[in-house]
């Protein structure tokens, strides 16, 4: 039983960060109903439609689905209805939109009080750029992140997964507001409204480089390396059979470690050396590495006590031991896919667990249910709905 | 006031991941206290020992600082008052070692039964790898990150920030706030293993949903920068700079041709790979054309989704920011007036602030251990004395 037991999330977002933070809170036990918009608006969002394709099943386990039209004032009504039973709520839209559609914070709060409301947008709710359209790359450009990634020698490069400022700065920040409001709440009796911009999630990411900037006044560019690395004990190396192993000798004595290994150690009292040092004992061990697989060297320098792990591809990944074992990975049954992989939830708490209770949704496989059960409404009434096109 | 407050922290970290963890609880509104080791059992590497370096400041504040020698009987003992005392204590050393040391979640919750107790470490605390010592590159390289970044043509591309440390912060920050959460409800605490790879691998969500749909191992791109889409990609400007478009809606692909005289794109959105690598190509000529921050007021006049690659200093000079505000200052005894990052939350009713500044080294021993756990003066001094704290 998740420590989220007995909290209910609605859902009312549209793409990845909403869908991707209410998972969080379901994968910990809490109950989540994602309102998706009635396929015959023709405004569906098109990531979502399609409850087989990839995103979907990545983004939905844990969730109920329900389709209502938030533009017709029947489905408002239906809205208002939950709203009043739920203690979370989850937007992604413009700032803005919500209002306009009549589910916003103020409006909702006046039904339930009690109610946690969360907007997670790229830029924000306010400032200059609150009504820019833009996705993760253009928000890791923003924040300076993607400045810093790669070589000065190229163009910046942008990694596509994780994805650094919708996830990592977007939807875990969502996430960490909700929690701390729903434990605010317990002492104050009261929701409150959470405004999470991803940006400001990312920029909070320099915590290396910024305080730095902000101590020496330099700010920091691209290095040299395509490795991302200019330094010989922290990098990327490539081993005989083409695969590629990571060096993170950061301590003085695994330093030593593999300059004995490689019978080098007259590179042990340079481990902080200058950059030039550093691409000389960078193309040394190159040398070096080119002459074994890299599965070999990762056992050698194991065993050695050095800092080492494979870099692996995602076949190599989840069929490692150490995966199995930490089980990254759960298998749900899917009626229209059969057996299906799922990341698992990362979370480990010995007391109330957090796991995958119940697959991903059919669309709108529980719009009857929900209105049935949880909102009380008779048979007749949600034919008539979903006649009108109200619900689907 | 923060929606933590009330609650007591202790970080037993030594690296910048334990620090961020606790910095987040501390913003929220915790009551934070580090726990240093004393300096002369320092050996050459500690992170955390000089309290005015950059690393220090960086994830620091809203926090007091003490020194105890847990090695010792006596400090041990110290400790254990501080513990029964508090909600959370957050630790990050190999698996095993708080065991031996007699202050890992077994004997604190014999002590304290309501003790929230997170251990972050990169590959957690049991399984194949939980003994290897590993950085932030390792965990990117294992997690398969470092598969999905460079270009097809070279090595893989590491980040310049600690990915997995910041994937494991993540991980670690929500489930304390999960387990404080549900405490209320049990009246108990309990063990939580945060593993920075394992948060990693979660995170890779959409490239593993379409390994594990479509079966194809993901690759490298081919572009050096990092996207073969020339929807969702990288272009450099006619002054040198670069900015990012991302125009996944076909409303706002539209809304680019338009905006740049090149209606006829209007049907190549979603080709192939290969047109998608001759349109990059196209979209790289007209982009050159003009600088940058001219492309980028697009993005509110043409409702484009693009946006500048800054550098750090434009970060912090940009009107948006500032409106935001990402920066903070506080006076430092050592350094004067210094810049911190502002913390991102932004909750209406219970905020999160930056409040104290980072300590000085050691700073509060001695007002945690009078006020807080009743020590009398003559008491500290002899632990002091006897090296016990610091």
């Amino acid at each position: 039983m998740g420590p989220f037991e007995g909290i209910r999330v609605l859902d009312l977002s549209r793409y990845g960060p909403g869908r991707y933070c209410t998972m969080i809170l379901g994968d910990l036990g809490a109950e989540v109903i994602t309102v998706e918009t009635p396929r015959s608006t023709g405004q569906a969002p098109a990531m979502m439609i399609d409850d087989t394709e990839a995103h979907y099943i990545g983004l939905n386990r844990n969730k109920r689905s329900i389709a209502i039209n938030l533009k017709a004032t029947e489905g408002k009504e239906v809205l208002y209805r939950l709203a009043r039973q739920v203690d979370v709520v989850v937007e992604t839209n413009r700032p803005g939109t919500s209002k306009r559609l009549g589910v916003d914070y103020e409006t909702l709060k006046a039904l339930n009080p009690r109610l946690i409301y969360c907007s997670i947008t790229g830029y924000g709710q306010d400032g200059p750029y609150a009504q820019r359209p833009g996705h993760d790359i253009n928000f890791v450009a923003f924040s300076g992140i993607l400045g810093l990634s790669g070589s000065r020698h190229d163009p910046p490069t942008y990694v596509v997964s994780p994805m650094i400022a919708d996830v990592l700065g977007g939807t875990t920040q969502a996430a960490m507001g909700i929690m701390a409001a729903l434990f605010a709440r317990e002492k104050t009796g009261e929701g409150q409204y959470i405004d999470v911009s991803s940006t400001d999630g990312a920029v909070f990411y320099h915590w290396v480089h910024a305080p730095q900037f902000f101590k020496d006044g330099v700010s920091p560019e691209r290095g040299e390396s395509r490795t991302g690395s200019d330094v010989a004990w922290m990098n990327v190396y490539r081993a005989k059979d083409g695969k590629y192993f990571t060096l993170g000798c950061f301590e003085p004595w695994l330093w030593a470690n593999i300059c004995k290994l490689v019978e080098r150690e007259d590179f042990i009292p340079h481990h902080f050396g200058p950059s030039e040092r550093q691409k000389e004992m960078y193309d040394a061990l190159s040398e070096v590495f080119a002459t074994r697989a890299r599965d070999e060297w990762v056992k050698l320098l194991d065993d050695a006590d050095v800092c080492v792990a494979p870099a692996y591809n995602f076949e190599e990944m989840f069929e490692d031991p150490h995966f199995e074992h930490r089980k990254v990975v759960v298998e749900v049954d899917h009626p229209k896919l059969g057996r299906t992989r799922l990341l698992n939830t990362p979370f480990k708490l010995s007391g109330t667990p957090a796991e995958v209770r119940t697959r991903p949704p059919l669309w709108a496989e529980h719009t009857r249910q929900v209105l049935g059960q949880l909102l009380g409404y008779s048979d007749k009434e949600i034919d008539e709905l979903a006649g009108q096109g109200i619900v689907e | 006031m923060g929606p933590l407050e009330g609650t007591l922290v202790i970080d037993l970290s030594r690296y910048g991941t334990g620090r961020y963890c606790t910095m987040i609880l501390g913003d929220l509104g915790a009551d934070v206290i580090t726990v240093e080791a004393p300096r002369r059992t320092l050996n050459l590497h500690s992170v955390m020992s000089d309290d005015t370096s950059f690393r220090h400041l960086g994830v620091n504040r809203n926090k007091r600082s003490m020194a105890v020698d847990l090695k010792q009987e006596a400090g041990k003992e110290v400790f254990c008052r501080l513990a029964e005392k508090a909600d959370v204590i957050v630790e990050t050393f190999r698996p095993g070692v708080v065991k031996r040391l007699g202050v890992d979640y077994e004997s604190i919750s014999r002590i304290n039964p309501r003790i929230v107790y997170c251990s972050i470490t990169g590959y957690g605390q049991d399984g194949p790898y939980s003994q290897r010592p590993g950085h932030d590159i390792n965990f990117a390289g294992v997690a398969g990150v470092l598969s999905l970044t460079g270009s097809s043509n070279g090595t893989p591309a590491h980040l310049p920030f600690q990915i997995g440390d910041i994937a494991g912060i993540s991980l670690a920050t929500t489930s304390i706030l999960a387990a404080l959460l549900a405490r209320d409800k049990t009246g108990k605490g309990q063990y939580i293993d945060a593993s920075m790879v394992d948060s990693l691998v979660f995170h890779l969500w959409h490239y593993a949903m379409m390994y594990f749909t479509g079966g194809e191992v993901p690759k490298r791109p081919v572009l050096p920068t990092g996207s073969d889409m020339a929807w969702m990609n990288i272009y450099r400007t006619k002054d040198g700079g670069y900015l990012t478009l991302a125009c996944m809606e076909p409303g706002l692909w539209k809304n680019l041709c338009k905006a740049i005289d090149r209606e006829d794109l209007t049907d190549r959105l979603f080709t192939s790979p290969d047109d998608q690598r001759l349109l990059y190509d196209e979209l790289s000529q007209v982009f050159a054309t003009r600088d940058r921050d001219e492309w980028v007021k697009l993005a509110d006049t043409g409702d484009v989704p693009i946006a500048p690659v800054y550098s750090l200093d434009e970060v912090f000079t940009d009107p948006h920011l500032q409106h935001r505000g990402a920066v903070v200052e506080v006076d430092h005894p050592k350094l004067g007036t210094i810049r911190l990052l502002d913390t991102p939350f932004k909750l209406s009713d219970t905020p999160a602030e930056v409040r104290t500044r980072p300590p000085l080294w050691a700073e509060h021993t001695r007002e945690v251990l009078g006020q807080l756990l009743g020590y009398s003066d003559k008491e500290i001094d002899e632990l002091a004395r006897q090296g016990i704290v610091e």
